[in-house]
C-alpha cells in the first residue's frame, strides 16, 4: 500500500471525523495484514485504529460482541460457553498472521477464500457500523455485495455480534488447504438446532469453492424439519449443488471445486448434528 | 517524513519514518540486520519479531503501527557471547544450516516460551506453523524448542 501519510486517533470520534475529511483518500487499518493484497491502489492517508479501545470480546445475554480490532489470536484464545469462533481462529493463517489480523480487517474487504464470512454467515451474526447513527445488519445482507460498499465516508464497522451455542445448537466447520499458508480450497460452516429429533432450523455457507462466500438455502429448506442422518444429508446437498456457481481455486477445477463442496457440507452437517445431538441441559 | 517512538530491545527509541516503510525496512537501515526479508508477504516468518509479547510478521506491518508498543528483535534475544537457551538448543541439535530462518524461528519460539514455559509439542507446532525453513525439514528445530520448553506438560506425561 502506497501510503502518503497517517495519523493515530485515540478515540472513535476522531477516527471517524479524519475518515470523513479524508473521503476515498482515507484508510482505515488495524492488523495490515490485508495490505499484501491492495498493492496497487492509489495513494491512500492510513488512519490505525488499534488505539479506540475495539479489541474486546465481551459476553453478552444472547452471545458475544467482538470489537472490530480484536485480532484472530484473541478470538483463538477467548473461551466462553457457546463460543465457536476459536475453532475458526486457529484455522486461520499462520500464527503471525494471527496475531496481527484482525476480524474487522477480514471481513470489510471480502476475497473468494476469505475464511470468516463463512462461519459468520451460519451463525447469522451482526455487523455494527458506527456512523452518524449506530446501525445493525445482518450477515447476508453484509455479504451480498463486497461489504466496504456499505460503509459511507466516517463510517467504520465497530463490532460483530456472534449468538451463543445453545442447548440443541451444533456447529461445524471445515476449511479446506494443503498448508498452513495456503489460501482455503474449499471452506463450509454449518449451524443446526436439532428440537424432537429432527432439524429445527439450519443454516450452512460455503466459501473459497464459489465466487464469493454465500449461503446455501435449497441445502437449508430440504434439510428443515427433516430427520438427520447421513442419507438426508447426502441427498440435501446433492439436490442442492446447482444453487450456487462452482469456481475452482488455486489450479483445482470447477468441476473439483463442486465435488469438494459437496463432500465437505456433508461433513460439516455431520459434525454440527453430532454436537447438538450431545448438547443437551 | 514523521516521527515515532516505541520500545525497542528494552530502549525507548525516536525514528523519523515514511508513512509506507514497514518496520523491517525501518529496523534493518538502522544496522538491525538479524531481522531477514524473506517473502515480503508475511508467509515465511524470517523477518519475525515481538510486538507486545507477540510474534509479528515485520515485513508486513508498517512503522507508524509500533508507535508507544514494545518490539524485540533477534539483537535484543542473544549474541555470540550470550545465547539465548533457544540459540544454544537450536545449534546444539545441529538445527541451523544456511540459518536464513532462525532468527525468526528464534522470535516465534521465545514469543511463545515466553508465555508458556510448558508449552506442549502441539502448541510448539501451532505456532510455528508460519516460520519456514528450507534446509533442515523442521525436526531438529522442533527438538530444540521442545528441549527449551519446561518439563511436566500434558503430552510428556502421557
Amino acid at each position: 500500500m502506497n501510503y502518503i501519510d497517517f495519523t493515530i486517533p485515540q478515540t472513535l470520534t476522531e477516527a471517524r471525523d479524519a475518515l470523513k475529511a479524508l473521503g476515498p483518500e482515507g484508510m482505515p487499518v488495524a492488523g495490515s495484514t490485508l495490505h499484501v493484497f491492495l498493492r496497487d491502489e492509489a495513494p491512500k492517508v492510513a488512519v490505525d485504529l488499534r488505539q479506540l479501545g475495539l479489541n474486546r470480546i465481551d459476553a453478552e445475554a444472547d452471545g458475544f460482541v467482538v470489537g472490530a480490532t480484536a485480532t484472530v489470536t484473541d478470538m483463538d484464545e477467548y473461551a466462553a460457553p457457546g463460543w465457536v469462533l476459536d475453532r475458526v481462529a486457529c484455522e486461520f493463517v499462520t500464527q503471525p498472521i494471527r496475531n496481527m489480523a484482525t476480524i474487522g480487517g477480514s471481513i470489510v474487504r471480502v476475497f473468494p477464500w476469505s475464511d470468516w464470512p463463512v462461519p459468520l454467515l451460519a451463525l447469522d451474526a451482526q455487523l455494527v457500523i458506527t456512523g452518524d447513527d449506530e446501525r445493525t445488519m445482518g450477515s447476508s445482507e453484509f455479504f451480498a455485495v463486497q461489504p466496504f460498499h456499505h460503509l459511507h465516508p466516517g463510517d467504520l464497522l465497530t463490532a460483530v455480534q456472534v449468538p451463543a451455542l445453545r442447548t440443541g445448537e451444533g456447529f461445524g466447520y471445515f476449511k479446506e488447504r494443503r498448508t498452513s499458508t495456503d489460501f482455503s480450497r474449499c471452506t463450509v460452516a454449518v449451524w443446526l438446532q436439532l428440537a424432537q429429533h429432527k432439524i429445527a432450523a439450519v443454516r450452512v455457507a460455503i466459501g473459497a469453492a464459489t465466487p464469493m462466500p454465500r449461503r446455501m438455502p435449497a441445502i437449508e429448506s430440504a434439510l428443515t424439519g427433516a430427520r438427520p442422518g447421513p442419507d438426508a444429508f447426502t441427498q440435501a446437498v446433492q439436490a442442492g449443488l446447482d444453487e450456487a456457481r462452482w469456481k475452482g481455486l488455486h489450479g483445482i477445477s470447477d468441476d473439483y471445486a463442486r465435488h469438494l463442496a459437496s463432500v465437505r457440507i456433508v461433513d460439516a452437517l455431520t459434525a454440527a448434528w453430532t454436537e447438538a445431538k450431545g448438547n443437551t441441559e | 517524513m514523521k516521527e515515532i517512538t516505541f520500545t525497542l530491545n528494552g530502549e525507548v527509541r525516536t525514528f523519523r519514518i515514511e508513512p509506507d516503510e514497514t518496520l523491517i525496512d525501518l529496523l534493518r537501515r538502522n544496522q538491525l540486520t538479524g531481522t531477514k526479508r524473506g517473502c515480503d508477504t508475511g508467509m515465511c516468518g524470517s523477518c519475525a519479531v515481538i510486538m507486545d509479547g507477540r510474534a509479528v510478521n515485520a515485513c508486513i506491518l508498517y512503522a507508524f503501527q509500533v508507535e508507544g508498543r514494545t518490539i524485540e528483535t533477534i539483537e535484543g534475544v542473544g549474541d555470540f557471547d550470550r545465547p539465548h537457551p533457544l540459540q544454544t538448543a537450536l545449534a546444539d541439535a545441529g538445527a541451523v544450516q544456511c540459518g536464513f530462518c532462525t532468527p525468526g524461528m528464534v522470535m516465534t519460539a521465545k514469543a511463545l516460551l515466553d508465555q508458556q514455559p510448558n508449552a506442549t509439542e502441539t502448541e510448539i507446532k501451532k505456532h510455528l506453523d508460519g516460520n519456514l525453513c528450507r534446509c533442515t525439514g523442521y525436526v531438529k528445530i522442533l527438538d530444540a524448542v521442545i528441549q527449551c520448553a519446561a518439563p511436566g506438560t500434558e503430552e510428556e506425561a502421557s
